[in-house]
């Protein structure tokens, strides 16, 4: 049920990538995350045209690809995380197949119906969603969840100066991504108890489904708090807490790396951006004008 | 180089409504540095109890634990006495901060805010002590429980301590996941490092120099295993003998005469053909 999860699904290398500093792999992702969202997928009221975005799809496939090259990860590990989110894609583009009543109607049955618009979103949409996912995958495929939660730690640092406990919101996160795995294993195993003992998880309507996790989820709720018991102990065992002088055993330094990186991802974003509000997809009707129509 | 010095100690617990339980009731005993201890009884005993007492996560209801002189009820030293005193619990899950085996080994480090070269030291030293070294960037939670195990001695290791507790340390891992820990454990402690096993199998207790037996919150027991295993302690205390123990009684009752208790299979069968001679 949970094995597709991959939360901290950190893949061990010495790449290009996984030596950038985590703070500029976050930045650099909402650099990625805003860039994908410029390029439309939906028809925009500037241009109407079914070609309109496959030019930005296309070179964020580009950049992905030099970037995934640069990480040294395995394919098979970034096609798993969409693997988890497989059905939710479908569904979407399911739907959104069969809503658009613009353009030519390509097939019709009934009161369903596609055209040729839809199908040019939908293709979109699936791209935008895809490569949304290929790009967020990387960084915790790359950077430690330790990494991730430092580099957090030090790009929120202003906030401690407003008094938020930035570096016990850290450690936290730090605690839930360890802790994760252990606790979808335990819920498997009290999943499996409780089916031997005869319960059903996936019948009855929704108010008797809820009601079968009563179960499951107050087994989990006990266990977890003697855990988190004895991880205290364990913490206050190893010295937490002994000096506000806390040291770090990983050092996060900014090189000519992240420079490369940040230089590569914004060239990126401008691109994506010329080519929407200075170009106006002319680049688009260029390379796919000619076999997309118009 | 720490001693510990246990004397009078009481400790209870509240339960609510003004109701405790004495889970220790007037204990003393002292550890030199360098000993190898076993700490047996029955569950329920007051062993995790002691075992938290000795590095200042409890403070005594009544009496004192001193650690090199250190007193534990002291809160300006308690740090102190954390860095000399690591325990490994039981459960190999529950220890872990990290999601990577080496950002948890130096955990402790961190904390006492050691210069980052030395926690490098620190970390390869401890990884490699324990042999895990080749695991040092796996994820914790893919490891096997002995695995994860050896990584929490780690982490106690990285804070260079004189004295290790292993709580029921190996009672969740399978017979070869026990076996490392319990060659681990013996090489540290010839290393020079004072090892408290607190311990249910008694082939373990008897790797040990000496053993503790408690009973109900008291020591009843305290001394070699030979003659621990010889006595009646054990019964009294509910606990079962190890193995070779438990046969030389019987052949005793057989017109044997074991004068004390054999603690290896192989010990127990030269006394064996010796005595047929
Ligand atoms: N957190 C606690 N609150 C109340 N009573 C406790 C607590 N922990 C242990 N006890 C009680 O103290 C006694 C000793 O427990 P413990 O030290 O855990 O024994 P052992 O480790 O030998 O099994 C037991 O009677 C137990 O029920
Ligand atoms: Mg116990």
């Amino acid at each position: 049920m949970f094995k597709d999860i991959s939360f901290g699904q950190y893949y061990p290398a010495n790449s290009f990538v996984h030596k950038l500093d985590a703070r500029t792999k976050l930045l650099l992702t909402i650099v990625f995350i805003v860039a994908l969202f410029f390029i439309p997928s939906n028809a925009t009221n500037r241009v109407d045209q079914a070609w309109y975005g496959y030019f930005g799809y296309m070179v964020t496939f580009a950049v992905l690809l030099v970037v995934i090259i640069f990480a040294r990860v395995p394919i098979g590990s970034i096609l798993k995380s969409i693997k988890g989110v497989l059905f939710i894609i479908v569904l979407m583009a399911v739907i959104n197949l069969f809503v658009s009543n613009q353009g030519e109607v390509l097939w019709a049955w009934k009161r369903l119906h596609i055209t040729d618009t839809a199908v040019h979103t939908t293709i979109k949409l699936i791209l935008r969603l895809v490569l949304l996912i290929i790009g967020a995958s990387i960084l915790p495929l790359t950077t430690t969840p330790v990494a991730i939660a430092d580099g957090l730690e030090s790009l929120l640092k202003p906030l401690g100066w407003i008094k938020v406990p930035i570096h016990d919101m850290a450690m936290i996160l730090s605690i839930a991504l360890r802790f994760i795995p252990t606790l979808f294993e335990e819920t498997q195993k009290i999943v499996a108890t409780q089916k031997a003992r005869g319960a059903s998880f996936d019948t009855g309507n929704l108010f008797k489904r809820a009601k079968a996790l009563i179960p499951i989820l107050i087994p989990l709720f006990v266990s977890s708090f003697r855990r988190a018991d004895e991880l205290a102990f364990a913490m206050d065992s190893r010295c937490y807490n002994a000096t506000n002088k806390r040291t770090k055993y990983r050092v996060n330094r900014m090189g000519w790396r992240d420079l490369l990186a940040f230089l590569f991802m914004n060239a990126y974003l401008v691109v994506i951006l010329l080519d929407r509000y200075y170009w106006v997809f002319e680049m688009d009707r260029i390379i796919f004008g000619g076999w997309l129509g118009k | 180089m720490s001693t510990l010095k246990i004397s009078g100690v009481s400790y209870s617990y509240s339960i609510g409504d003004g109701k405790t339980i004495r889970a220790l009731k007037n204990i003393s005993f002292e550890v030199e540095q360098g000993e190898y201890l076993a700490l047996v009884g029955m569950n329920g005993s007051g062993k995790s109890t002691l075992a938290k007492l000795l590095n200042g996560l409890y403070i005594p209801s009544k009496g004192t634990v001193l650690v090199d002189g250190i007193d534990t009820a002291n809160d300006d030293t308690i740090f102190e006495v954390r860095k000399k005193v690591g325990i490994v619990f039981q459960n190999p899950d529950n220890q872990a901060v990290a999601t990577i085996v080496e950002d948890d080994v130096a955990f402790g480090p961190e904390n006492l805010g050691i210069p980052r070269e030395e926690i490098v030291e620190r970390v390869n030293e401890a990884l490699e002590a324990v042999g895990m070294d080749k695991h040092r960037e796996r994820t914790f939670s893919k490891l096997s429980g002995g695995q994860k195990q050896r990584v929490a001695i780690a982490g106690v290791l990285a804070m260079r301590p004189d004295v290790i507790i292993l709580d029921e340390s190996t009672s969740m891992l399978d017979p070869k996941g026990r076996r490392k820990i319990m060659s681990i454990v013996k090489k540290l402690n010839e290393a020079g490092i004072t090892i408290i096993n607190i311990t249910h199998h008694m082939d373990e207790a008897a790797h040990a120099n000496r053993i503790i037996v408690l009973k109900n919150g008291s020591i009843i027991a305290d001394s070699t295993p030979k003659e621990i295993f010889a006595s009646k302690v054990m019964d009294e205390a509910g606990l079962k003998l190890p193995l070779p123990a438990q046969i030389a009684n019987q052949l005793n009752e057989n017109g044997f005469n074991f004068e004390s208790a054999p603690l290896t299979l192989n010990e127990l069968m030269e006394e064996i053909c010796q005595q047929l001679k």
